[in-house]
């Protein structure tokens, strides 16, 4: 170990950082190849940093590249000590006609590019090509292999059969907890102020923990160096306003915010449903190798709609119309939430081969949601109700150390320490069932080791972790990729998964879960996971890539809430969580690139995911709620001229497995004062999840067309935009085929109600500015 | 494939609005995936009410989805009690139907703490199923205000009562509150009444079920939403539904 160390002292090290020439933002996932004889090379971490360790030339030649910027080459005598760290700007690349530059098939992953398995990357380019998702990560991640959509309204996802309340979100590396608004489903993030967001749906390393499933981590902009620069939004549902600038000469200034307002809403049912959120951002950059960034993010939905003689919509699905079932049929939302995150972090390059982030952060998020569903079918009325309550004040500070002692070795080590705060409350059928409030803390710490061999990489990798009173847990990881030659990568992932704070699933009980409601599981076993991931990937040429993945989650223990038991222990919700377990396996195939003037990608998923608890039929395998056996995802871009694209997005799907009710148990009402029954049928079933819901179709259509002339182009010269572009998407194209989401029971009658949430396709156009 | 897609798209006719793509519009689901069994209810009270009778006891059926209702009562079900006093000797009651499906005996006498027993036999099931009378509940530190439009009141803690019901009545205005105590803890009452308590003859009734009762009401009527599980509902043995107690206390407040 001392000779080794003593022989790399005789070598150099070579780091840098590399940031975009025209905004001065960090590059995640430059490549940097350095042609010394033989090629060594590496990309660029999550904060733009590159190493290169164990250089014995003293004249070296460095090719900087990145897809949709120039490559640079440059040449630097390392006798020179200021050459041993530099600071590198690429300039964007100009678009050409013809040339596809929507999706950047050859884009390198970030985080781990070299070993990270079951990884995807959207960058606001990507996601901007899909009509339904052209300015929000979480429905643009839906079109992502192994991500599927829950409850219909709902933005929760379930990444390969998983609880949506297993997934990591994180913004800036601040954990943040429903991050998603009511209105058009989407997340609470203006696309405008995002960089990347990387998106890990199974194997991934000790790096990241707390959850089984997934690892969702958005990093946003920290400000544009060389002048003002913005974008403006107005259009008929949404205004935006994001604006980016130099402060002084050190430091730069991002500043975002969006208003939604749901005019057809206010105007029809009355309501006052609205959302906004704002970013702010302020990076003070000392010298090249310490910057200090300080952010702030807040966002807030009020939503209160009262669908009234719904049944009028439903049409004559059974032979007869609706106003001959129904005396009523109504649904009640009001929903409140809202989200605070403030952070500080500090980079440093300590050494040219020694990288540290040490963060500070609080995260903050409330929620308050009723919902109510009254149903008069010939005078037997139904009128339920639920609220749900939900507090998690999380602060938190972390370190982490990025060192690369040797060409073929990096280190990552961290330490993260948590301190939370949780409150859940529940109302049924309005019974307050109390307020339970907990304050655990969670101590992480992980290393991990990527060793190089050739065409062989390795990561293994342990992550200890500490919640509340209990010992350490250990997560060994591990993940090995083998690059076989002619574009040809085989990888392989292992992992084991602790998660503390799960979701209350109350996607029975709620009329639509649109929320984790996080409840921390002091004094019980963690849930666990096992993934075992394998995978290929071929480059078929520059700009196609083909990949498969084969996963199988082992899911030892997982929890889930019986909220229907005995109200009696009103401050037990503890006593009301199920202990259970599960599997899911499948495998997911993916095209994506470009050819002729086509971009896009395409996927195809067969899958299969089950549970059993010793509550639900005894303890007996069922489907899963959010099984998807079979998924497949078009997103397809055509770049018609310079200026006029036209984009389209199709998803065909399995149904998932409903617990359709065929059995009804009348509910008897008895008032003891008078003697007085009444009765209320109740339409039951004691089988989970038996019956599997017809096939889903959706199709989206966008256009986008720069606006070069007329009223539009005088709007943007005005302002002295650099351009100006209209854009119009036609949502739900294929309407007439109703997707089928529930089946309403109707008592008395032989047959159900098929309800949708297509009844009619939506046009919506949009108005930007960018200067 | 895509020129019918495009053709539906073109169609404006409500027919064809409800064209599915060969798909099925009706879910599979059959009679023979239910389980038959009977669903019963038996009440059993102490203490004050308007009621002439101190039981109700009803029996019907599980029914397939979309078979008619009408045949869901059973009246020729045999329904015996047996009550185990706090003092003093067991006796037997045998129930007959009287109308809709409800079965009475006019001389069974009840009693804060007693235990009692239910069997039901119909065809091939019988029912099983015990409960205990709860404590008579008792109201204390009962405050109306007039300037607050208010009344409050306590029920002391009772560990053989698992839910309230206050009932406020005065002439034709009447306000009913449900809650669940906490266990060693007086349960309080806050009420705000929308008709005015001012100067008013006020009749308080403050009703303590058992925990089968407390479980049946607070767990069972659930169809918030379509198509969530939900298995049948029973706080009995042998079939469905439940069998437990109440008791109650009246105060009379103003002239």
């Amino acid at each position: 170990m001392f000779v080794a160390t003593f022989a790399s002292a005789q070598k150099k090290n070579f780091s840098g950082i590399i940031t975009d020439q025209k905004t001065g933002e960090t590059l995640v996932g430059a490549t940097v190849v350095i042609k010394v004889g033989y090629t060594k090379g590496t990309t660029t971490n999550g904060n733009g940093f590159f190493s290169i360790s164990g250089i014995d030339q003293q004249v070296i030649n460095v090719e900087y590249s990145f897809v949709g910027y120039e490559t640079i080459s440059k040449t630097y005598d390392l006798n020179d000590k200021s050459k041993l760290f530099v600071e590198v700007r690429l300039k964007p690349s100009e678009v050409l006609l013809g040339q596809v530059t929507v999706v950047e098939s050859g884009y390198d992953r970030i985080g781990d590019a070299e070993v990270e398995i079951s990884q995807h990357t959207l960058s606001p380019k990507s996601m901007q090509i899909i009509p339904t998702a052209r300015n929000d990560i979480f429905k643009a991640v839906r079109y992502m292999p192994g991500i599927e959509s829950t409850e219909p309204f709902s933005p929760l996802v379930s990444v390969r059969g998983g609880d949506p309340g297993e997934n990591l979100i994180m913004l800036d590396g601040v954990t943040i907890y429903n991050p998603y608004h009511f209105m058009s489903s989407s997340g609470i993030f203006n696309m405008q102020t995002v960089k990347n967001v990387d998106i890990m749906v199974g194997g991934f390393g000790a790096e990241y923990g707390g959850r089984n499933s997934s690892v969702i981590n958005i990093s946003t902009k920290d400000g544009n160096n060389q002048g003002i620069h913005g974008e403006v939004n107005p259009s008929t549902s949404e205004s935006k306003l994001f604006l980016e600038f130099p402060v002084g000469k050190k430091s730069t200034m991002m500043v975002a915010g969006r208003l939604n307002y749901d005019i057809m809403g206010n105007f029809i049912l009355y309501s006052n449903n609205y959302f906004y959120d704002i970013n702010l951002s302020f990076t003070h950059r000392f010298n090249s190798r310490n910057w200090l960034t300080l952010k702030y993010f807040g966002s807030k939905d009020k939503t209160d709609l009262d669908f009234n003689n719904l049944y009028k919509y439903m049409g004559n699905t059974i032979g007869m119309g609706m106003e001959d079932v129904f005396n009523d049929l109504s649904i009640k939302y009001v929903n409140k939430w809202n989200n605070n995150i403030v952070t500080g972090t500090w980079k440093s390059v300590l050494t040219s081969n020694l990288f540290m982030r040490a963060q500070v952060y609080g995260s903050l998020h409330a929620a308050n949601n009723y919902s109510e569903l009254v149903m008069d079918v010939e005078s037997v009325v139904f009128n339920t109700s639920t609220r749900f309550k939900s507090k998690v004040n999380d602060w938190s500070a972390k370190l982490d150390l990025d060192y690369k002692p040797f060409y073929w070795n990096e280190l990552k080590f961290g330490v993260e320490y948590n301190n939370y705060l949780f409150e859940n409350g529940s109302v049924v059928n309005r019974i307050d069932n109390g307020l339970a409030r907990k304050s655990p803390t969670l101590i992480s710490v992980f290393a991990e080791d990527k060793i190089t061999l050739g065409s062989f990489l390795i990561r293994p990798g342990i992550r200890a972790t500490k919640f509340g009173n209990r010992g350490f847990n250990y997560e060994p990881r591990i993940n090995a990729v083998l690059n076989v030659g002619n574009g040809l990568k085989l990888q392989a992932a292992w992992g084991k998964y602790y998660q503390y704070i799960i979701s209350m699933n109350t996607q029975e009980i709620e009329l639509n879960q649109f929320l984790d409601y996080y409840y921390p599981l002091n004094g019980k076993e963690p849930s666990l996971s096992y993934h075992y991931i394998l995978g290929a990937e071929k480059k078929l040429d520059a700009q196609n890539t083909l990949s498969v993945d084969v996963y199988l989650k082992d899911i030892a223990r997982t929890y889930t809430f019986d909220l229907m038991q005995d109200q009696y222990e009103i401050f037990a919700l503890s006593d009301k969580v199920i202990s259970g377990k599960g599997r899911s396996y499948g495998i997911e195939l993916m095209w994506k690139g470009s050819f002729d003037k086509f971009s896009g990608w395409a996927s195809y998923t067969l899958a299969k995911s089950t549970r059993s608890f010793p509550h639900i039929m005894n303890g007996k395998d069922y489907d899963y709620d959010y099984d998807r056996r079979h998924s497949l995802k078009i997103v397809m871009n055509y770049q018609a001229s310079k200026r006029i694209s036209y984009s389209g997005s199709f998803i065909a799907q399995s149904g998932n497995p409903r617990s359709v009710e065929n059995a009804m148990q009348m509910f008897y009402i008895y008032d003891p004062l008078t003697g007085q029954m009444q009765y209320s049928p109740q339409y039951t079933n004691n089988l989970k999840n038996s019956v599997r819901m017809p096939w889903l179709l959706h199709l989206d259509l966008g256009l986008r067309k720069e606006v070069v002339s007329g009223f539009g182009k005088d709007i943007s010269d005005f302002f002295g935009a650099e351009e100006s572009y209209l854009t119009v998407n036609v949502y739900n194209v294929l309407f007439f085929r109703r997707n089928i989401l529930y089946y309403v029971p109707i008592g008395g009658f032989d047959k159900m109600i098929p309800m949708s949430d297509g009844y009619y396709p939506i046009v919506s156009a949009g108005y930007t500015i960018k200067f | 494939m895509t020129i019918l897609l495009i053709s539906l798209l073109f169609v404006g006719c409500n027919d064809i609005a409800e064209y599915y793509v060969g798909l099925k519009t009706q879910p599979d689901i059959s009679k023979e995936d239910i389980q038959p069994g009977l669903n019963v209810y038996g009440i059993l009270k102490s203490g004050p009410s308007f009621d002439t009778l101190n039981h109700y006891f009803e029996i019907q059926q599980i029914k397939f989805i979309w078979d008619s209702f009408d045949s869901i009562c059973v009246d020729q079900a045999e329904v015996e009690l047996t009550r185990h006093p706090f003092a003093g000797n067991v006796e037997q009651y045998t129930l007959s139907c009287q109308q809709n499906c409800a079965y009475i005996n006019e001389d069974i006498v009840t009693a804060p703490g007693d235990c009692w027993q239910y069997v039901c036999d119909y065809d091939t099931f019988t029912v099983t199923a015990s409960c205990i009378i709860p404590n008579q509940p008792v109201v204390s530190n009962v405050v109306v205000s007039n300037e607050s439009n208010s009344i409050e009141l306590s029920v002391l803690s009772d560990s053989t009562a698992f839910m309230y019901d206050v009932y406020i009545l005065s002439g034709n205005d009447y306000y009913i509150e449900k809650k669940i105590p906490t266990n060693g803890v007086d349960t309080e009452f806050s009420i705000s009444p929308q008709w005015s308590v001012a100067d008013k003859p006020i009749a308080i009734f403050v009703f303590a079920y058992d925990q089968n009762l407390e479980k049946y009401y607070t767990t069972s009527n659930t169809f918030f939403k379509p198509n969530a599980y939900r298995p049948y509902f029973t706080t009995v043995d042998g079939g469905f539904g439940t069998f437990g107690a109440v008791s109650s206390t009246c105060l009379q407040l103003g002239k």
